[in-house]
């Protein structure tokens, strides 16, 4: 399969108050045709700053370190001009965020903000443009669409909300659409119509997706491959059957014993002691060792490489090159 | 009534009406957010109250403390109406009932220190003063998993699972027979969540607490709760042990929004209910079962969207308010998941 979007050495930093915060730190990764990669972190992983610098949209005090490749169509996204970037964002690749009210201009109908989007993109008429947005709202499910294109953001609910801003992502029919925690802010209920939504129109457009999430149980259902984020790297990487049958990286097993499952229920839950570290202040060596039960002397002094591990997958810690110290 | 039949709490047909918009022209509109709702919580157990935004789950809760008068209907506390009180006699139930929110950085004042937090309960119900009190906060500290050297520390000093563990011992600090747990690890992070409940199951168990537990999240309810209580609209749709819920559902609701959690399981994914439409405003609830416009049971009627289906026992202890919760369509598993 043809990759899309192959990510190297991806670096963002911000400066603050209190020191250099190295929010995404040497991320690689590559996202093939039509595949969906989900990015799953706690907060402050840095997972959604990495979405961010996919599309450059980090501003200052955030920087991304020069050395960082994102290969795109041919293009290294990191060495186009301003007026280049703009034609890639939004037409390539579209990004929804979570929270749908706040990314929705409230003096606006939303037939006319979703027109705005395909007349900055495309050389169309008001009229078609209008058009468009009508069949846009028809796709991703909206109900009556040439009545609710007169709708102001506030008179449509949250999961409708959602809608349009997928529609809006969707209106240059890109490449790829990233969705940041789309379903955060939902009800469980409407959540699953997302989820759905996004999963049908993945496969009618034929785009590739990265969606980023804290939930793993939304990565576990709708992810083909996943990529576990903690203190601004990747720990973890595979294929998301395999990620939850054999997960190889204490924190990706920490944190599946620690949900709550519905399916099952358990006298105890295997809770991570700590709490992740601010990003101005990773410990040294490997970033989970202070919290990791298996840490041993390495762990402390040396940072662990992304190591191949064969079989498409890739972890972050120095158990996977000592077989005598196995996980338990 | 005996002692050991007689709940703990008792709510009974509690209605809050609130009057939505309106404005010089128009008139409010009202809205009842809790719509003639029933139910008893023993003393011991631990209840979860599950529901989608606008279900009342939230506003049921701050009506047991009086933090909100309802419209109508009595709350019952150890057998006495928490609305007749004078404001002694509610200082003392305050003392018996604590709250934990969900947002520990919204409830906490950020320039009190977190030791003089939990402290203040303390002083105000009179139980210790000075170096008593201060040995009361540390030791809440400890039963709580926070170092006692941080009670010089600003909320802001402290991590979310930190300040929610601090909210915690400051509802304790009063020794409360009954927490209201108001979605108490929603804003925590997974790993930090996961400490924050083996806290609460813990101290449950060492102080005899009884819980009502507010929750969006059904794993999280089913993981903490003895018996489970699923609201829609303001209406109690079913309640029954958190193994009935969960195994055998007697309303298509309930069903459907287990149907809709994920499962970190990728071998596991249940087959999806997805249901239709969003939750209709609390302000035009749908005439009869309120469900009824969202409902995917295939056998619905007329009589759905007529008459107001009746809470009743369908099964020892399973109570549904759905028509059908009789017939087979109850009784079939959730379906295809894996164990």
């Amino acid at each position: 399969m043809t990759t899309v979007l192959s990510v190297r050495n991806l670096s963002t930093t911000f400066a603050t108050d209190r020191g250099v915060a190295r929010a995404v730190d040497d991320v690689s990764l590559d996202l093939l045709e039509a595949e969906t990669l989900g990015i799953v972190g706690e907060s402050g992983s840095g997972k959604t700053v990495t979405a961010l610098s996919l599309l450059r949209l980090i501003d200052v005090p955030g920087h991304i370190a020069d050395t960082s490749v994102i290969e795109f169509g041919g293009r290294d996204l990191m060495k186009l001009k301003p007026t280049e970037l703009r034609r890639v964002r939004g037409a390539e690749i579209a990004m929804v965020f979570q929270e749908p009210t706040t990314s929705l201009n409230p003096v606006l109908t939303v037939g006319s903000q979703i027109a705005e989007t395909v007349l900055a993109h495309e050389s169309v008429s008001k009229q078609q443009a209008r058009t468009r947005a009508v069949e846009l709202l028809e796709l991703v499910g909206l109900p009556d669409p040439p009545r609710r294109i007169n709708d102001y953001p506030h008179q449509l609910s949250g999961g409708m909300q959602q809608r349009v801003l997928i529609a809006m992502a969707l209106s240059c029919n890109p490449a790829i659409l990233i969705a940041d925690e789309p379903t955060t802010a939902l009800d469980v209920t409407i959540q699953a119509q997302i989820l759905e939504l996004l999963a049908e129109l993945k496969q009618r457009l034929s785009m590739a997706m990265i969606l980023i999430t804290h939930d793993l149980g939304i990565v576990a259902g709708v992810a083909d491959r996943v990529a576990v984020m903690y203190g601004g790297q990747i720990v973890e990487q595979a294929a998301t059957a395999s990620l939850f049958d054999d997960p190889q990286h204490p924190y990706t097993r920490a944190l599946l014993r620690s949900v709550p499952r519905l399916d099952k229920r358990v006298d105890r839950l295997e809770a991570v002691p700590g709490a992740v570290p601010p990003a101005t202040d990773w410990p040294a060596a490997c970033r989970f060792h202070p919290r990791c039960p298996h840490a041993w002397d390495r762990c402390r002094s040396e940072m662990p490489t992304l190591l191949d591990i064969g079989t498409q997958r890739e972890v972050r810690c120095w158990l996977a090159v000592d077989p005598d110290r196995g996980l338990t | 009534m005996t002692e050991s039949t007689q709940p703990l709490l008792r709510i009974e047909r509690l209605v809050k009406e609130y009057r939505a918009g309106g404005g010089l022209f128009a008139r409010p509109i009202p809205l009842k957010a809790v719509d003639g709702v029933s139910l008893s919580i023993k003393r011991g157990e631990s209840v979860g109250l599950v529901g989608e935004s606008g279900s009342g789950k939230t506003t049921l809760g701050r009506c047991l403390l009086r933090l909100t008068e309802p419209t109508s209907g009595r709350v019952l506390f150890d057998g006495t109406d928490v609305f007749e009180l004078g404001s002694a006699q509610l200082r003392a139930l305050r003392r018996r009932i604590q709250i934990v929110f969900q947002d520990p950085y919204g409830s906490l004042n950020p320039r009190m220190t977190v030791g003089a937090a939990v402290r203040e309960p303390i002083e105000v119900h009179r139980l210790a003063k000075g170096p008593e009190a201060k040995k009361r906060v540390e030791a809440l500290f400890q039963e709580v998993g926070l170092d006692p050297s941080y009670v010089d520390r600003y909320p802001h000093e402290l991590s979310g699972g930190q300040r929610q563990r601090v909210g915690i011992a400051r509802a304790l600090s009063v020794e409360p027979e009954f927490l209201v747990l108001d979605e108490p690890v929603t804003a925590l992070d997974v790993s930090v969540q996961a400490q924050v409940l083996n806290l609460l199951v813990d101290l449950r168990e060492r102080r005899n607490l009884t819980y009502l537990f507010i929750a969006h999240d059904l794993a999280v309810v089913r993981h903490i709760a003895d018996r489970v209580i699923v609201m829609y609209l303001g209406r109690v749709m079913e309640t029954a042990s958190a193994e009935d819920v969960y195994r055998g559902s007697l309303h298509p609701y309930t069903r459907s929004l287990i149907s809709a959690v994920p499962v970190p399981d990728p071998d596991a994914q249940l087959e999806r209910i997805v249901l239709r439409g969003d939750v209709p405003s609390p302000s035009k609830p749908p005439t009869g079962c309120v469900f009824h416009p969202r409902c995917p049971y295939p056998g619905k009627e007329a009589r759905c969207s007529e008459d107001v289906p009746a809470l009743r026992e369908v099964r020892t202890a399973h109570w549904s308010a759905c028509h059908f919760a009789e017939d087979a369509h109850g009784v079939e598993r959730p379906s295809s998941r894996k164990e």
